[in-house]
């Protein structure tokens, strides 16, 4: 057994958390060792990525002129086969067709190559990164984790000391169980069947890069255009149905696609890829959970290792990269002493489940838009239906053990404030219209809605961050004792604190009172959230 | 970006040089009746904008400023007596 190091940080997983982690506590001048077990370009699953990605988290990693070499497919929102409109919608990133811009524009990415660009980009930034490395355990001192033992690619056992050990190694983590246990959401227990297909169509003009969303009687299809004549296609369908799909993946992928129309004419000259990295259908279990913790003294987890959704709405790339930010700050601010470890992780967990959660309330209004009386797996993903233990368990994955709240939350009031973000989403996508059209094309009415708004506050900060290179007015403290930005954007600030002439706007606002959620002008003046 | 703390009139002049901040350019480089997106700005640095517009007193909102994006839209509705610039707008 060898000693390495010294490190301050150990990260396990060099996925797009663990390279955003490792990067951002490097950048602040800490030592970083980075283990991956596999080895780069690997495939991944995750290809729809969202503005705040690409023009917050990719720019402040310094990534931008990369990610414009690497000619990924540009998406300017999704379309969406989905509720009772039975013609396409879009939800697009641009307030409107006068204010689109290049910040109004995502990417569908190739996973193989984005998560490289972000994993070399650590290695460019000073982290030390070894691929075929694998985490073996913590190494603990009473509560507090210690460091790492770990295995190199010749199967050589390590133990590495470090100050935190950050676990993003994904949503097979076995490391996060010395955090807690995971809770799940039994609203949201999906299972996609996926491959890639050669040939198929292409949404009509500016949508051509969007991402297809398609509901049909037993689920929803992906489709995501990822090069002019490559697309990601998926299945998402209810969990009993994982035996059947592993037994004989293409002939359940045959019978999908044959049950959406949609998807069946788009693929209708299509080829399933059958060779390479593309050339296999895949399983993926898209269960929705959260830990109970976040961190413990000495460790924390970021992406999947922390948390997951869903996948419709691009949201798994954006929570891990939003909370590798969050966590590279708190691990900054208690490594440099400015901040006591319980403050500065607590506002990271607080940020991050606050994140889950408005996504997680924004998707059941999603899935609550489509109807369909005969259908198991709409039926169980209907807000009315919603049942005490599904409440108790959104409680519970916002909340984790630090909530002091989940004992009193009212569950009527839960479910009925529920029902009225899911009416709000339906009665804005009835009012914004078919896509293609000039309402259709206007975004005022479902970003004035509350669910979006609050999905768009996080999102929104950091991405005005960074095109503004510096605190702007958008960042707030998000509880009332919580913390902003530092200056830098590296850790956190206390914003009470006597100010050091930094020229932080967020700290100088942060007593008059522009509360959470009205920030960016939550409520009826519409137009509040807009990820452009 | 705006964090003063004497609030400052809405002139056109303070709105031309608050934009001309936000997208690192001369505040004469601006053309005041040209949409201000298609001279570089975005619906972030307008949400910036808007929010220390806000601390220091505007009554508006971005649907307002989306709706009519010029810098002398933008003055006529954040003019002290905006109603009758912005009800001509509004009109034409």
């Amino acid at each position: 057994m060898t000693q390495s190091g010294p490190y301050d940080v150990v990260v396990v997983g060099g996925g797009p958390g663990g390279s955003t982690t490792a990067a951002l506590v490097a950048m602040a001048g800490h030592r970083v060792l980075l283990l991956e077990k596999e080895s780069f370009p690997r495939h991944q699953i995750g290809e729809s990525l969202l503005p705040a990605t690409i023009h917050g988290i990719c720019r402040f990693l310094g990534v931008s002129e990369e990610m414009e070499k690497a000619n990924f497919m540009p998406k300017r929102g999704g379309t969406f086969r989905w509720g009772s409109n039975p013609e396409p919608w879009n939800f697009l990133f641009a307030y409107s067709p006068l204010m689109s811009g290049p910040t109004s524009t995502a990417y569908q990415v190739e996973r193989m190559k984005f998560d490289k660009i972000l994993l070399d980009n650590a290695r460019r930034l000073g982290v030390d990164v070894r691929e075929r490395c694998t985490a073996v355990a913590t190494l603990s001192e009473g509560d507090r984790v210690t460091g790492l033992r770990w295995t190199d690619e010749d199967g050589r056992t390590h133990e590495t000391g470090a100050r935190y050990v950050v676990d993003a190694s994904g949503s097979n983590s076995r490391l996060a169980r010395t955090v807690g246990t995971r809770n799940y959401s039994d609203f949201f227990r999906n299972v996609a069947l996926y491959g890639y297909y050669e040939g198929g169509k292409r949404l009509p003009g500016p949508d051509a890069g969007n991402i297809l969303c398609c509901a049909w009687d037993d689920g929803w299809f992906w489709y995501i255009p990822l090069t002019d004549t490559l697309t990601s296609v998926g299945a998402v369908v209810n969990r009993s149905q994982v035996g059947t799909l592993s037994r004989d993946p293409e002939a359940a992928m045959a019978q999908f696609i044959e049950r959406a129309p949609m998807i069946k004419d788009y693929l209708k000259d299509a080829t399933r890829v059958t060779e390479g990295p593309y050339g296999e259908l895949r399983v993926r279990k898209d269960y929705s959970y959260a830990m109970e913790r976040f961190w413990q003294p000495g460790m924390v987890l970021v992406g999947d290792a922390a948390c997951f959704v869903d996948p419709v709405f691009s949201t798994g790339v954006h929570l891990a990269t939003y909370g590798g930010l969050l966590a590279a700050r708190s691990i900054n601010s208690a490594l440099s002493g400015d901040l006591d470890e319980e403050r500065a992780f607590g506002e990271f967990e607080r940020r991050y489940r606050r994140e889950y959660g408005v996504f997680y309330e924004f998707l059941l209004a999603f899935y609550d838009m489509q109807h369909n009386e005969d259908s198991y797996f709409w039926q169980a993903r209907k807000v009315s239906r919603a049942e005490a233990t599904d409440l108790r368990a959104f409680v519970e994955l916002v909340g984790g053990v630090s909530s002091g709240e989940s004992a009193l939350m009212d569950l009527d009031g839960l479910k009925e404030r529920f029902g009225t973000s899911s009416r709000d989403l339906a009665d804005a996508v009835t009012r914004t219209g078919p896509a293609q059209s000039e309402s259709g094309e206007r975004m005022g009415e479902l970003f004035g809605t509350t669910v979006v708004t609050e999905v768009m506050q996080g999102m929104n900060e950091i991405q005005a961050r960074a095109s503004l290179g510096g605190a702007t007015t958008l960042e707030q403290p998000l509880f009332p004792d919580g913390l902003v930005a530092s200056p830098d954007g590296l850790g956190w600030a206390d914003p009470t604190a006597p100010t050091t002439g930094t020229g932080s706007v967020a700290a100088e606002l942060a007593g008059t009172g522009t509360g959470t959620g009205d920030a960016v002008g939550a409520g009826s003046d519409g137009g509040g959230g807009t990820a452009a | 970006m705006s964090g003063t703390s004497e609030p400052r009139p809405f002139t056109l002049a303070r709105l031309r040089a608050d934009v001309a901040e936000v997208l690192y350019v001369e505040a004469d480089e601006l053309a005041d009746d040209e949409n201000v997106f298609d001279q570089g700005m975005d619906s972030i640095r307008t949400m910036t904008l808007l929010e220390s517009w806000r601390a220091d007193g505007a009554e508006v909102d971005f649907t307002q400023l989306a709706e009519r994006p010029t810098l002398s839209a933008w003055a006529a509705l954040l003019a002290p007596q905006a109603t009758a610039p912005a009800a001509t707008q509004a009109g034409s």
